[in-house]
């Protein structure tokens, strides 16, 4: 069962703006030329030396690579893909004067892996969900994905949904789509690796973006240190957080921390620049409300198990 | 208006409700020693920084970040004992662990202006009152007087709507012997005084903020592993090679700390189940209508 829009490459971003805010997902064809297959060819060697997971929700059958940016110079194409760069712009800026790259990933599932408990990545957070949009996950897709193969699974909608909510089986659907399209959705959205009873190994690059005064899932400093990140253009240096995260946001020394990459620079230090200044006067700031602690859905880690397990109706 | 005031040896339960209270709280010579110390490993670097544009407080102020790399007395200051209970009261209710957020040195010469009054915490997009994002200590390296630049501040601001503007008469300027420390919530507002002294005042300060949001000063690129691994191990982990919750800042797929560690990456590890029960009791924020005010968090 298949019934999830594809958009073709060359749609109008605002059509698939406005779709990816009202179902939280929006699956994308074709719109990576080569750059899926030479970064599948560059990961190879990384995700045969990579351990399977030690649990079943970072999974047993299932490998993971990160700091994939590192590795990948397609990696750091697709990371500055222009049609996710217009949909972050347009998602994140009501909220925060600058995006980030989050987390950079291989999600790679060989024959046998099972199927991953489903959950909202944005409840890394603490916040309640429904929220405004804090994270989008970009992921390409290096091989097909099918939903024998273990094609993600998604709740088209769910990112509107209370909190406690959690998808019934109807309500769960598999991404099927070719090598080199690309599945994206909201934070807010459940969903979760699928099963893959396929006899070939089905592989993901997930590459995903949040506002820019948060934490980042994957820390990418570390994972790119000034010496290698001096090597990457700089746009993705200011992408994975060598930026102003605001007004203030994020200096090192007191100055621009993309002033890593440029010594002997001549000027004051730098709080901000002009753009970002201007960005953040656009935003209305949040109104949060309640603040009490609640419980997880489905038990730990806001995870259910697996969408054949019990399940818990609306609340 | 006044600034509550307390002995460094108060209960921290009894500190932690003057800050939930009055937004701040001046703890009187609570490390003179290690201060002392301290004021004399930066004072070099305080004579090496120019004066002028780009510095918060204008002409006659200086500005030094990136203390963890310029002194080990301050790294004793960031790790306080006291400081980091009352951290434990007023951030953890909102977070898994807190972070080091900010080191800098606040020094006003003679003739240093007021600087304009401000919330730290905007630098977030949260309409205030909102929970503690961030608590500030501002170390008297030098006595802090109402003339020579003692930190303005509107106690109770941390309350009030975004809108409020301080009055005048809602002002106090924080007075405080060297060796004392000012602890504020990023929701005050406040600033630096004028300093119509003929000697210079020198603060220090250090911010702690929710371990999910991004770091004023950027602590990682400031504290690059070589550097972390010289440091107290709670330090290391609270300028950032740590989780900031489960599966919050991982770097390789693992614990940053394991950078600073010998074992070699690759444990695969994301959370740990004490760091999962503490994500369970921690508040989750709804967008919605305010409900600011956050009960500080009881030793258990």
């Amino acid at each position: 069962m298949n019934t999830l829009a594809t958009f073709e490459h060359g749609t109008p971003v605002g059509t698939v703006h406005e779709f990816l805010m009202e179902h939280g997902y929006a699956v994308l064809t074709a719109t990576a030329g080569g750059r899926t297959r030479e970064a599948l060819a560059e990961l190879a060697p990384h995700i045969d030396a990579a351990a399977f997971g030690h649990d079943d929700f970072l999974g047993r059958r299932t490998k993971r690579v990160g700091g994939v940016l590192a590795k990948s110079p397609a990696a750091r194409h697709l990371a500055l893909d222009d049609v996710v760069m217009e949909l972050c712009r347009r998602t994140f800026l009501p909220f925060s004067p600058n995006w980030q790259l989050n987390f950079s990933g291989i999600m790679h599932l060989e024959p046998g892996a099972e199927a991953q408990r489903l959950h909202r990545d944005g409840s890394l957070y603490p916040v309640r969900h429904p929220c405004p949009p804090m994270v989008i996950a970009a992921m390409w897709a290096l091989t097909p994905f099918r939903e024998d193969n273990g094609g993600t699974r998604i709740a088209p909608g769910s990112h509107l949904w209370d909190h406690g909510r959690l998808p019934r089986d109807n309500e769960v659907v598999s991404v099927s789509m070719p090598a080199g399209a690309l599945l994206l959705y909201t934070g807010g959205l459940w969903h979760g690796g699928g099963r893959n009873r396929s006899r070939s190994a089905r592989t993901g690059l997930a590459l995903q973006y949040s506002w820019s005064w948060l934490r980042q899932e994957e820390n990418q400093y570390l994972a790119n240190p000034p010496d290698v990140a001096r090597h990457y253009d700089e746009r993705l240096r200011r992408l994975i957080g060598y930026d102003f995260g605001g007004p203030y946001l994020g200096f090192v020394d007191g100055d621009d921390p993309h002033r890593v990459f440029e010594p002997g620079h001549a000027g004051p230090p730098r709080r901000s620049r002009p753009e970002i200044d201007e960005r953040c006067l656009a935003i209305e700031p949040l109104r949060l409300g309640e603040t009490r602690a609640v419980a997880a859905p489905g038990g730990a880690g806001e995870a259910v198990e697996g969408f054949t397990g019990p399940h818990i109706a609306g609340s | 208006m006044e600034v509550p005031r307390a002995a460094g040896s108060t209960p921290p339960d009894e500190l932690a409700d003057a800050i939930a209270e009055h937004g701040c709280v001046i703890i009187e010579n609570l490390a003179d020693e290690t201060v002392a110390r301290a004021a004399g490993e930066l004072e070099r670097h305080i004579r090496q920084a120019p004066l002028g544009p780009g510095n918060f407080h204008g002409d006659f102020a200086k500005n030094v970040e990136g203390l963890v790399g310029r002194s080990a007395a301050v790294h004793d200051l960031m790790i306080d004992e006291t400081v980091l209970a009352l951290a434990d009261r007023l951030l953890l209710p909102n977070c898994v662990r807190y972070q080091i957020n900010y080191t800098g040195i606040m020094h006003l010469e003679p003739g240093a202006g007021a600087q304009e009054l401000h919330r730290d915490g905007d630098m977030y997009p949260f309409r205030h009152p909102s929970p503690p994002t961030i608590m500030a200590t501002m170390w008297a390296g030098t006595e802090f007087t109402a003339d020579n630049g003692g930190t303005l501040l509107a106690p109770g601001s941390h309350l009030w709507e975004d809108e409020r503007r301080a009055g005048a008469a809602e002002v106090v300027a924080a007075a405080m012997p060297a060796g004392s420390a000012l602890v504020y919530l990023g929701g005050l507002i406040h600033g630096g005084g004028a300093n119509a002294s003929d000697r210079s005042r020198t603060g220090i300060a250090v911010q702690y903020s929710l371990g999910w949001l991004r770091q004023e000063e950027n602590l990682h690129l400031a504290v690059p592993p070589g550097l972390a691994r010289t440091l107290p191990d709670r330090l290391a982990r609270l300028v950032g090679y740590d989780f900031g919750g489960p599966f919050c800042g991982f770097v390789h797929g693992d614990d940053p700390h394991r950078l600073i560690e010998d074992e070699p990456l690759g444990g695969r590890r994301h959370s740990t189940p004490e760091l999962d029960e503490a994500a369970a009791a921690v508040n989750r924020w709804r967008w919605g209508e305010i409900e600011p005010v956050t009960k500080p968090k009881r030793a258990s």
